[in-house]
């Protein structure tokens, strides 16, 4: 495990001056500012049958899990993937004395890593937007305290729907030098769901899952939950595994 | 001789080519082996399959004694290695570049500076990579090889961009490592004027199969001598020397170049010519070059050889 340890240390530091790094932050972080322009406009306040906090959050995750969120995966994972192959960086680590399934294993937690901390951004950029919407808008009251772990809860739901749309990204990422196919795959993924969902097999596409796992039924949350996360570890562990077998001087 | 990398029937197929065809390479201690081919004779191939960057369709690969296909980071974990241009990260400085290999090989952070100073970038390590000339890429290529100090150097193609102050620069880093810090050194090139100088032990490929292996002078030895003769009446030397099968050709400059064997042989030519009555001004043996041999080597060998 030292290996991996150490292969995880030298993603982390290749990050420096990223789009990466910045992109988990900036992401979530439009998505916030645009719920907060949203309350702004509000013209009435919220009746008694809605807890604001709960209302703030519901509708930002909503644009996380469906847009933000798959667009910010396709972008960090090509950008975790591209620095290896723009620079012969395969050649260079396949040199290192290291095992060689650390390297793939290291770029799948350094994105899952950097996606989980976007996805703390936007929890806590609601928490601050939410605040900040509060002090800017007179008919916009919050009587309580944040209930956080409500809040918690379902992002975690969203998170690991998501996990499947991450994992095929980062088999993408990996496999294909060019970063267009990364990114094409994320905007060709995103723009299909909005016609899947209101297909009967909508609920299995990778890319509603998370949407499922937030407004579904419960059935509906058990399923896109249940199979985004276990569907997104095993292809994650698959691509690991493929990635490892394949000789890092190939070209292509 | 103990030889450090120890190659047995390496052999490398793709699809139905084969690029590398039972190679038997054996790079001994303490050498400069220049690993000399013409453009895709399969050295950049042979030199992955060394570094365990490809897996051999056939054949074996051992480096400081360790087995490259069985015991991958204990055989890769005292060699540094130089494959085709540096990989470095332009976003991060040269520190940071040097870093990533730091941490991956456990060695002490000094080594950073030391390998930096070692190649004339001390004092550059807080530029972004970004903003280095192809030179100075291929000198912290070079410092990442050297990090660790490796009891083995791969080069593969080190002096590609690098202006001639720089080859030479090259040239001397590899002699130095060689002779005060006992590095053995196996550099590939097809320029073969650089490894001349430089290389103790010379390995031939072309066309994926090795044409010859040995040291430097023994390679050298595989070509006839060309004795320089000057006469008064070239034609009728010319003519006298190839009577008794002997190659004369007569150059630009006035010189008939005769393709010769030991001293027993210039000492016939001298013979003949002075004995059939011409006036010899200049007799001087010109030693076989390197490219020479080379060249003699790799001609003919049919397309296709090594499938």
């Amino acid at each position: 495990m030292r290996g991996l340890a150490v292969a995880v240390r030298i993603e982390l530091l290749k990050l420096k001056r990223t789009l990466a790094l910045a992109t988990c932050f900036v992401a979530p972080l439009v998505v916030v500012a645009l719920q907060v322009a949203i309350w702004l406009r509000m013209k009435e306040g919220f009746g008694a049958d809605v807890e604001p906090w709960l209302a703030f959050h519901k509708n930002a995750l909503s644009m996380w899990g469906v847009f933000m969120l798959p667009l910010a995966t396709a972008l960090v994972v090509a950008l975790v993937s591209h620095a290896e192959h723009a620079n012969q960086g395969w050649l260079r680590l396949g040199v290192l004395p290291l095992p060689r399934w650390v390297v793939p294993a290291a770029k799948a937690l350094v994105a899952t890593g950097l996606l989980l901390l976007a996805t703390g951004v936007l929890v806590l950029g609601c928490l601050g937007g939410a605040v900040l919407a509060d002090a800017l808008h007179p008919k916009i009251a919050l009587e309580t305290a944040a209930p956080v772990a409500t809040m918690l809860g379902r992002t975690a739901r969203v998170f690991g729907a998501a996990l499947l749309v991450l994992a095929i990204q980062n088999a993408v990422s990996l496999r294909f030098p060019s970063i267009v196919v990364s990114l094409g795959t994320g905007v060709a993924g995103t723009f299909l769901a909005l016609f899947a969902s209101g297909s009967r097999l909508g609920p299995y596409y990778p890319w509603l899952m998370p949407l499922h796992a937030l407004h579904g039924k419960e059935e509906a949350v058990v399923l896109s939950v249940a199979l985004g996360a276990a569907g997104g570890l095993v292809l994650l562990a698959l691509t690991v595994a493929l990635a490892a077998r394949r000789d890092p001087g190939l070209k292509g | 001789m103990e030889s450090v990398v120890t190659t047995c029937g390496l052999t490398y197929r793709y699809g139905e080519t084969a690029v590398v065809s039972g190679v038997d390479l054996a790079v001994p201690r303490g050498s400069v082996y220049g690993f000399v081919g013409p453009n895709g004779a399969g050295k950049t191939t042979t030199i992955k399959l060394l570094l365990g960057l490809l897996t051999p369709s056939g054949g074996s690969v051992e480096l400081l004694g360790e087995p490259v296909n069985g015991r991958r980071s204990a055989a890769l974990a005292r060699v540094g290695a130089l494959v085709e241009s540096p990989a470095l990260y332009p976003h991060l400085t040269a520190e940071e570049n040097l870093r990533l290999d730091q941490l991956a090989r456990g060695v002490p952070r000094a080594n950073v500076e030391r390998a930096l100073a070692a190649v004339g970038l001390a004092g550059e390590g807080k530029k972004l990579v970004r903003r280095f000339s192809l030179g100075m890429k291929q000198r912290l290529g070079l410092a990442l090889a050297l990090l660790h100090a490796p009891s083995l150097l791969v080069l593969d193609e080190p002096s590609n961009g690098l202006d001639p102050a720089g080859v030479r620069e090259l040239r001397e880093t590899i002699r130095r490592l060689a002779a005060e810090e006992g590095i053995t050194v196996l550099v590939s090139s097809h320029i073969l004027a650089e490894l001349e100088s430089v290389a103790t032990w010379i390995g031939v490929l072309a066309r994926g199969r090795l044409r010859f292996q040995g040291p430097l002078e023994e390679l050298k030895g595989t070509q006839p001598g060309v004795l320089g003769v000057r006469v008064d009446d070239p034609a009728r030397a010319q003519a006298l020397l190839r009577r008794v099968d002997l190659s004369a050709t007569l150059r630009p400059d006035g010189l008939l170049a005769v393709g010769v064997a030991g001293r027993e042989g210039i000492a016939r030519v001298n013979t003949l010519l002075v004995g059939e009555g011409l006036a010899v001004s200049h007799l001087a043996l010109e030693e076989a070059s390197l490219e020479r041999a080379f060249l003699a080597l790799v001609a003919g060998v049919p397309e296709g050889a090594a499938a």
